[in-house]
């Protein structure tokens, strides 16, 4: 001890090192206490009242009083002037010399004795740290759990964002296709927002009966106007094939056909102005010189362009219904379905009954039903469940079979035959002795009636038709059968 | 203005110091193998204290004695106790003698006790009679017959001797005479270097002759320099602590002084251990005390001053153990960090 003064800095630097390692020490005490108090806080506030997690980040001020507590603590646990100069004796084995020299002057011996090393310090600080470190986690744990994970689940808002984004746009849709008026739409956004914003976890069902009734009111709008397209589209499409078939060939019809297909076509015009607003001025105009039988060929087949562009709108309009998850699939389907009807099929068949001189509309109208719903039947027209449609029946006006005297065995074996059926066609001369046909016409005579008991096949109407084709008045003759015999 | 307190200067110390380190020598050459036990015993004649030592017979206890009488030039005495000893047998008695004008008086014959240094040899054969009259002489440091004090030379010491063995017809020590007794030294035995020296050198095992000692005047400074060897307050706070702490109540006692200690030491042991402190560190050469020194003495003076009960006993625990583990859980300095922190020590991390 060569300076008088050394062990007093000694003393003092020794304090000063004990002070800093338990300041050091608490203060890793405190704040892991802190964070783990804090963290439960956190967990509680938010499970109990709901309080979400940035509010309580202010809370990081208790950082400073759990600081300033170490502090407080440090100081009180720093071992006194006396405890750290006796730590410093026993250290430097200096046999109570330091100690007294604090209590008498120790003369001579200040200057005998050795110089003063401080103690080393030891921490076992791996628990501690761990600790803290485990505080740590816990707290941005407990900061960062999503809120909804801890919330009281009565008390947590319901998550309808995606219902009522999905809801807000169909109202939208609605109102740009003019299918809501702006009134509607807008009562309808109220309510929606209004059942967004009190939605709770509380009663979840009360939510989701005001979004399922508000889903349920659009989806009926679009129905409604789902149905009315398919109507609108049905009528289009029938005035826009009639339309094309008459401007393909007006000329194959007889001219009673065709003032009697004009006048159907301005009806079916006029219906579709009514129920569509989309098909433009000049409509009326064109119906009326189509009941008038003026309208040219030209003028009808721009008519059926305006009458078909007004179908497509209507299908598009069906499609982002669709897409707003307004309607199904299958209200799509139908209105295409609806809309589809071939123009051509209906020429044809124009071409093939509207030259006989019988009245047609009502064929129109048939055949029109026909190849709306399921196309115009036949074998060469729409499918096979489709209703035939038939020609005006054929008059029996002007008919009369030829006259044949039958054999007298013939005349005699009536009293014993039985009556198979009644037949249009004519009675066949049957010599004694043929054997009857076997088959699915076993029954049958040969070239008689019995015919019309048996189904008849699609692939046997085109001799049907020609048959009552044969007998129709003023009808083109009959090509003469190759065996020479009557039909 | 009055001059402040100072140490004893290394002037004053330094000749005390070598006397003692010459009479430690002297007493290793007569007595080999031994130096912690001559230490010890020079401790206790220092503080002025009676030393109970216990060993086998033939370990050099009564050896001990006489070196030291020899080499502090005290006179001696020695007694050798057995069941029949009475009490008169060691202070004295009065015996009528006629005198030289022709009358009869009773005349005072001074027993063994009074000599400076004496030998109680196997004290614990005495009788308790016999016992308390030699304790009591122990204690007063003077001896009353017949209404009349008469007072022990100065210095007085006593070293009794004890056998640990064959205890059948004797009578131990109670613990409040055994309280007299500043040390309670265990004379060890000794190991086979030694006992080759002692064979190899010594006739008969005759000890050698001391060849120098100490003068009365000597001997006084010795113990004027003892007294004023310093104690620092924060070691007597850790004497005090200290023999607190033997009692099973205590706030700072240890788990075997809870579990097996009945009685702890008494007061005088707290005066016993700063005076062999004390003497320890002049023995140091150093004239202050320092924790080490009341380190090396406390098992000394406490052990026979702590009660231990039945179940110490039963596991084998003595009082040396529980004072070792005192020892080693009081913070001298009582610095009174938490558990985890250390002053002085390795870290471990």
């Amino acid at each position: 001890m060569t300076d008088p003064a050394s062990p007093a800095r000694a003393v003092s630097g020794f304090r000063l090192r004990l002070a800093g390692l338990l300041l050091l020490r608490y203060v890793l005490g405190l704040v892991s206490a802190w964070c783990f108090a804090w963290g439960l806080a956190a967990l509680v506030l938010c499970a109990v009242w709901g309080v979400p997690s940035r509010p309580l980040l202010w809370s990081l001020v208790g950082l400073a009083a759990a600081v300033a507590a170490a502090v407080v603590l440090a100081i009180r646990r720093t071992p006194s002037r006396a405890a750290a100069r006796a730590a410093l004796d026993r250290w430097n084995r200096a046999g109570g010399l330091v100690m007294a020299g604090a209590e008498v002057a120790l003369g001579d011996w200040a200057a005998a004795g050795p110089s003063l090393t401080e103690p080393t310090l030891a921490w076992r600080s791996r628990r501690l740290v761990a600790l803290a470190a485990a505080a740590a986690v816990f707290l941005a744990f407990s900061f960062a759990v999503p809120r909804r994970y801890v919330g009281d689940a009565e008390a947590r808002p319901l998550d309808t964002d995606a219902e009522a984004a999905a809801l807000r746009e169909q109202i939208e849709t609605l109102r740009q296709e003019e299918i809501l008026r702006e009134k509607e739409a807008r009562e309808l956004e109220q309510a929606l927002e209004k059942a967004a914003r009190e939605a709770s976890a509380e009663d979840p069902a009360k939510t989701w009966e005001a979004l399922d009734h508000l889903e349920e009111t659009l989806t009926d709008a679009a129905d409604d106007a789902a149905e009315q397209a398919c109507q609108q589209t049905e009528t289009l499409a029938k005035a826009e094939s009639l339309a094309r078939a008459l401007a393909a060939d007006a000329d194959a019809l007889d001219p009673a056909s065709t003032t009697a297909a004009m006048k159907k076509l301005a009806d079916l015009v006029e219906k579709a102005a009514k129920e569509c607003d989309m098909l433009g001025e000049g409509t009326d105009r064109d119906a009326e010189a189509c009941r008038a039988g003026r309208l040219g060929a030209r003028k009808m087949l721009a008519l059926a362009s305006r009458l078909g562009r007004s179908k497509e709108a209507i299908r598009s309009r069906l499609g982002r219904l669709l897409e707003a998850r307004l309607l199904d699939g299958e209200a799509l389907e139908m209105a295409e379905r609806l809309g589809r009807c071939s123009a051509q099929g209906l020429a044809e068949f124009l071409a093939e009954t509207g030259t006989g001189g019988a009245p047609i509309e009502g064929i129109i109208d048939e055949w029109l039903e026909a190849e709306v719903g399921y196309g115009a039947g036949g074998i060469t027209r729409g499918r096979g469940d489709a209703p035939l449609v038939r020609a005006p029946p054929a008059s029996p006006d002007g008919t009369r079979f030829q006259e044949q005297a039958l054999p007298p065995a013939t005349a005699a074996d009536l009293k014993q035959s039985r009556l198979l059926g009644v037949t249009a066609g004519a009675p066949t001369v049957e010599t004694a002795g043929e054997p009857t046909a076997a088959g699915t016409l076993g029954d049958a005579v040969r070239g008689g009636g019995s015919a019309h008991s048996h189904l008849l096949l699609p692939k046997h109407k085109p001799a049907v038709r020609r048959y009552f084709e044969r007998a129709r008045p003023g009808a083109r003759p009959a090509p003469e059968p190759a065996n020479g015999e009557s039909p | 203005m009055t001059e402040p307190p100072t140490v004893l200067p290394p002037e004053d110390l330094r000749p005390a110091s070598d006397l003692t380190a010459r009479t430690l020598e002297q007493l290793g050459r007569v007595l080999l193998g031994q130096s912690d036990l001559h230490r010890m015993v020079l401790v206790g004649i220092l503080s002025r204290g009676h030393i109970l030592l216990e060993g086998v017979p033939g370990v050099g206890k009564t050896a001990l004695v006489k070196a030291l009488g020899a080499v502090l030039n005290l006179a001696f005495g020695r007694i050798q106790f057995t069941p029949d000893l009475m009490p008169a047998d060691i202070v004295g008695t009065h015996i009528l003698q006629q005198t030289d004008a022709g009358q009869r008086e009773m005349v005072f014959r001074p027993g063994p006790v009074f000599t400076n240094l004496l030998l109680a040899d196997e004290i614990n054969r005495a009788s308790p009679k016999t016992q308390s009259a030699l304790l009591e002489a122990m204690q007063e440091r003077a001896v009353t017959l017949l209404g009349k004090t008469r007072p022990l030379p100065d210095p007085f010491f006593v070293l009794a001797s004890q056998n640990p063995i064959e205890l059948e017809g004797t009578y131990p020590l109670p613990e409040a005479q055994l309280d007299r007794f500043l040390l309670k030294l265990q004379v060890p035995g000794s190991e086979a270097d030694v006992l080759e020296a002692i064979i190899s050198t010594r006739r008969r095992g005759e000890p050698p002759a001391v060849t120098w000692s100490m003068s009365a005047d000597e001997l006084a400074s010795v113990f004027g320099v003892m007294d004023r060897i310093y104690l620092p307050r924060a070691v007597s706070r850790y004497v005090s602590r200290l023999v607190a702490a033997t009692h099973a109540g205590a706030a700072e006692a240890t788990p075997r002084v809870a579990a097996y200690v009945s009685y702890g030491a008494s007061p005088r042991a707290a005066i016993g251990i700063a005076e062999a402190a004390r003497a320890e560190a002049l023995l140091a050469g150093r004239p202050t005390v320092g924790f080490e020194d009341v380190r090396a003495v406390a098992p000394a003076v406490m052990n026979h001053r702590i009660i231990l009960n039945y179940k110490a006993r039963f596991d084998g625990i003595d009082t040396f153990a529980v004072i070792d583990e005192l020892l080693e859980a009081l913070d001298e300095a009582e610095l009174d960090l938490p558990r985890d922190v250390q002053v002085g020590a390795e870290t471990d991390e």
